[in-house]
């Protein structure tokens, strides 16, 4: 019975973690601009994530050692530390866009400027991070971000043609106004916005922090292969929903507010304050993961004592990492830049970096001398293969149709 | 390597709108107005909500400040931008309209803030309107300009 | 995981860079370098695990930009005289090889500086390895140890892998042809297709000064997992 509660719990965390502010942004824009003609990417994002951090989780109960324990180990100080700076400065972009993103869902309950907001937010952030137990923080916002599963129920109140809607999904039917090179823009950033670095950071270093054995695995395949889709389904129910409301008026999504009225069309105020409350869990989850992220990923490189399973003091250098990065997104946010922007350049250069923590980690799966008899089967290599290349074109093609597109415009 | 990259991307999307050709005048142009247009929509259609009781008055304040600060953005955008000569005409209805527009907005805006209800509805309809207004000019940016004779 | 000191294993794919651990679960630190010592009858062997930054800085200099990052480094501290001065870890407070370094001991004041006290593996590995002639193969890449037998064994160097050094060498695919996946395996196989091992008893010489290795090419064979 208790194994069930728990294993349930995985799940419905995993789901309610899965939505951050890059997958509510990116999703509502592209389900505005595109319909669900860019859907398959998110089904194509969502089965990426599931290899990706199933490999990495299994890494982890298996040899204990997190994911820059092991890109350190397999490419040594000198790409190791390229790589470190790469994929730190796209999770700390991302951070900086989680806290504006918590930022601007207390806008909308409080109509404060979230400028005004930001300092308290990175600093309720620190606050976890410090004092809350591991395990505390990541249930209770995973339960309470369960909340944005309102888009599921709006976009089905909405009624929308749900032929049509699968329709556009599968025939991958682009709008006849839009270029195929902004549709492809959109495609990459949507892929970086289910495929963020820093979730598997997390995901890896918080299975070392709950010591995560062997008999562990069965767990948390079940949280992956369960939980990350049904999480993505909400991604594709805010771009069905947006699809829906904004798709008839050609109207683009460029704030946190378009992403809510959906449900405020659909749901009435009950509906609205359920998902402004999945909105600053969700956010306020991601960024507390994110946070975390910088410091495992920069303290497992240096070989530092890091975790939240040892007092502050025994892991100081991991604690003064944490309190710098709340400081720099704080300032970075007071800059007054638009959060929404952070977060649309967060997400594609999610896409850019993330070939380089998804290599060395296809690799030590690989490596009977880490996993014992827990390497790679040949579904996981044949998906792990494919997804190589897949994550390897998107980095690629990432920031060509940035600039050629001028970020989607 | 990610921030060398990311240089060369904001500094290539930054100078990109800078080339003065008619093309990308009215591309410009095609932005602002679709970008405005949005914004007015979305205002628009918060108002209805709330008249429907669906939308709380802190969020509509909200959504109506970020229309307003969208509206005024693409004014400013293209209002800066020197026309080529051929589009001097469209210039003047493009940043006129925007203009409205965003005053509008803004007449909305502060009828949000001092809640005063009930002159939501008639808002919402000159909202309608002025979005139907920068839908034609968006669609009349499509194509490059009628050759005056 | 296996104790991989209970047979022979690679200094730079099972040891180097490896999280060190102590005896109550707490990390300590990285492998950042190894302290290799010539015993009579040219035995060479691991001493010590050295660690912190007068051990990682010099890993980054093997090229131009590295070499400046290096004095740039030791510019900052000119009033250190054990600037350049490792932290020790003694070989024998490692208990066990894992995935990780495990110690014996707690934490507390592990690590030391003892000055430098024999060569360090990453010199080794920027040897150039050359024929008899003189004409160049490549470099080392690796090192393969092996625990003497008894308790109180030495780990010692038993052999080298030798080859071009190209991108890759750090994954292990070179000495594991069944390692998966096929796409990656089939490239960095090729990547380093010249790679070769060498028993230390056929190396003709190794001199630490100038720097080079000298090795019989008839003497080198194929390369196989440790």
């Amino acid at each position: 019975m208790k194994k069930v509660f728990s294993v349930a719990l995985g799940v419905l965390t995993a789901i309610g973690g899965f939505v951050d502010i890059g997958d509510l942004v990116t999703n509502a824009q592209v389900g505005a601009r595109f319909g669900l003609s860019l859907g398959w990417v998110v089904v194509a994002g969502i089965l990426g994530i599931c290899v990706f951090a199933e490999m990495s989780g299994r890494v982890a109960a298996v040899s204990q050692r997190a994911t820059f324990d092991l890109i350190r180990e397999r490419l040594g100080p000198r790409m190791g530390m390229a790589n470190l700076v790469a994929s730190m400065s796209v999770t700390l972009l991302t951070f900086i866009a989680e806290i504006g993103g918590v930022a601007l869902a207390l806008q909308l309950v409080s109509s404060v400027n979230y400028v005004l907001l930001v300092p308290f937010i990175a600093f309720a952030v620190w606050l976890i991070l410090w004092r809350a137990k591991f395990s505390v923080m990541e249930n209770v916002l995973g339960l309470v971000g369960l909340a944005l599963v309102v888009f599921g129920v709006a976009l089905w109140q909405l009624g929308p043609d749900w032929g049509d809607l699968t329709h556009r999904m599968l025939a991958v039917d682009k709008p006849g106004d839009e270029q195929w090179r902004t549709w492809a823009y959109y495609a990459v950033a949507l892929f970086g916005a289910a495929l963020t670095p820093y979730e598997v950071f997390f995901f890896s270093s918080g299975g070392v922090e709950e010591r995560w054995t062997v008999e562990d695995l069965g767990t948390m395949r079940t949280n992956v292969f369960i939980g990350f889709p049904l999480g993505g389904m909400l991604s594709l129910a805010i771009a069905g929903s947006a699809a829906v409301v904004f798709g008839p008026m050609d109207a683009s999504v460029d704030t946190l507010g378009q992403v809510g009225l959906p449900v405020a069309v659909a749901l009435g105020k009950i509906g609205l304050a359920v998902a402004l409350i999945g909105f600053v869990a969700a956010t306020l989850g991601a960024a507390c993961e994110c946070g975390l992220s910088v410091g495992y990923s920069i303290a497992q490189f240096s070989g530092w004592q890091w975790g939240k399973y040892v007092r502050a003091d025994v892991a100081a250098r991991f604690h003064v990492i944490l309190v710098l990065s709340a400081v720099v997104a704080t300032g970075v946010l007071m800059t007054t830049v638009d959060p929404i922007l952070v977060t649309e350049a967060s997400v594609v250069f999610s896409a850019v970096a993330l070939p380089l923590t998804y290599f060395p980690i296809l690799v030590v799966a690989n490596d009977p001398d880490y996993m014992g008899d827990h390497t790679n089967g040949r579904l996981a290599n044949a998906l792990g293969s494919v997804y190589l290349v897949v994550i390897g074109v998107a980095a690629l093609a990432a920031i060509p149709l940035m600039v050629v597109t001028r970020m989607g415009a | 390597m990610v921030w060398c990259l990311a240089t060369t991307a904001v500094l290539s999307a930054g100078c990109a709108p800078g080339t003065p050709d008619g093309d990308s005048w009215r591309i410009d142009a095609q932005r602002a107005v679709s970008d405005a247009s949005s914004a007015v929509q979305t205002a628009e259609l918060a108002l209805r909500q709330h008249d429907r009781g669906r939308v709380f008055d802190r969020y509509l304040q909200t959504v109506l400040v970020d229309s307003e600060e969208a509206v005024g953005k693409a004014g400013d955008t293209i209002g800066s931008k020197q026309p080529p000569r051929a589009e001097r005409e469209r210039y003047d209805a493009v940043t006129g309209q925007l203009d409205e527009a965003a005053g509008l907005v803004s007449i909305a805006r502060i009828a949000v803030v001092d809640r005063e209800t009930d002159r939501y509805d008639s808002l919402a309809d000159r909202l309608e309107s002025a979005a139907q207004a920068l839908q034609r000019l968006d669609d009349d940016l499509q194509h490059p300009p009628r050759t005056s004779g | 995981m296996d104790d991989r000191l209970a047979g022979s294993l690679d200094a730079v794919l099972h040891l180097l860079d490896r999280q060190v651990v102590d005896a109550d679960d707490l990390l300590v630190c990285k492998v950042d370098d190894l302290e290799l010592t010539e015993f009579d009858e040219g035995v060479l062997g691991v001493t010590a695990l050295l660690s912190g930054p007068a051990a990682l800085v010099p890993r980054y200099a093997d090229r131009r930009l590295g070499r400046a990052l290096h004095e740039f480094w030791r510019r900052l501290g000119r009033t250190d005289a054990d600037r350049d001065d490792p932290y020790r870890i003694d070989i024998d407070l490692v208990e066990r090889l894992g995935s990780g370094v495990e110690l014996s001991v707690g934490h507390d004041g592990v690590r030391v500086r003892q000055g430098e006290r024999g060569h360090r593996l990453n010199d080794l590995l920027q040897l150039p390895v050359e024929d008899l002639s003189g004409r160049r193969l490549g470099r080392v890449l690796d090192v393969r140890l092996e625990r003497e037998p008894g308790p109180a064994g030495r780990l010692r160097v038993v052999g080298f892998v030798v080859g071009h050094g190209r991108p890759g060498s750090y994954l292990g695919y070179d000495r594991r042809p069944d390692m998966g996946p096929w796409l990656v395996n089939r490239a960095v196989r090729w990547l380093h297709r010249h790679s070769a091992y060498v028993d230390l008893d056929d190396v003709a010489g190794l001199d630490w000064v100038p720097g080079a290795m000298r090795v019989d090419p008839a003497a080198l064979r194929e390369l196989e997992a440790a």
